[in-house]
């Protein structure tokens, strides 16, 4: 079975922004500092702001009930509807969710690289993500 | 702010809820298919702008406060959310 951490084992900074990263670079911006822990769990805790539990529920309340208003589609049993379409939304969402875990995980491992080649850790973060994305065949 | 979900992401999800309704025996829809997921991807995204309508007034809300709360902070976070709970709730799921 495939497993995404094999594959990652040969991501490096340099293989992510080049061979120079501490070099000025458009693509990136660079920090004099990089996360301590705190500001770590606050980064993700942004990174990771989607939709929460209320808003997935809405959503799916909201789509049933517009399709069904404008008979676009016919069903006996509209709230079971509803509780399929949040499944649909809230498994897709998650997949996401767990890409978001991993690259953190990655980049924990690699805080002391990120620290020394001097490298905003969002874009960072983001760059390492569009990556297994495009892997794990994950629309972001 | 910036909308929660990407463009790209709400076709994705456009596309599998789409998927849904054309598997589903127990769903019937008498339009053309391609209206049906163009209407999705309308109320999806109409849903995302009013989701964020409700925490930018959620957030003037907390920094209107007397007291001054660092936004960021795990107090201005609390508040924040308790306030876009509040209004997403009062919107609440009636069926018309």
């Amino acid at each position: 079975m495939y497993n995404i951490f094999d594959d990652l084992s040969s991501i490096s900074i340099e293989g992510v922004f080049g061979t120079n990263p501490g070099a000025p670079s458009s693509r990136f911006k660079c920090v004099k500092y990089l996360p301590k822990v705190d500001l770590f769990d606050k980064i993700c805790y942004i990174i990771y702001m989607r939709l929460n539990k209320q808003q997935l529920e809405h959503m799916a309340f909201n789509i049933v009930n517009e399709l069904l208003k404008e008979s676009l589609i016919l069903t006996e049993d509209k709230e079971k509807m509803v509780t399929e379409v949040h499944e649909i939304i809230t498994k897709e969402l998650a997949r996401e969710d767990l890409l978001d875990d991993q690259v953190k995980e990655i980049l924990k491992e690699k805080l002391n690289e990120i620290r020394n080649a001097n490298i905003d850790y969002y874009e960072m973060f983001k760059m390492v993500k569009a990556k297994l994305a495009e892997k794990e065949n994950i629309i972001l | 702010m910036s909308l929660k979900l990407s463009r790209n992401k709400v076709n994705c999800l456009t596309r599998l809820i789409i998927d849904y309704i054309e598997i589903n025996e127990e769903l019937d829809y008498v339009e053309d298919i391609g209206n049906i997921r163009l209407k999705l991807f309308h109320i999806i995204m109409n849903e995302l702008r009013m989701y964020e309508d409700i925490e930018n007034n959620a957030k003037e809300r907390v920094n209107s406060q007397k007291k001054s709360i660092p936004e960021g902070s795990r107090e201005w976070e609390i508040l924040f959310r308790k306030y876009a709970n509040e209004e997403l709730n009062k919107l609440g799921k009636v069926w018309d």
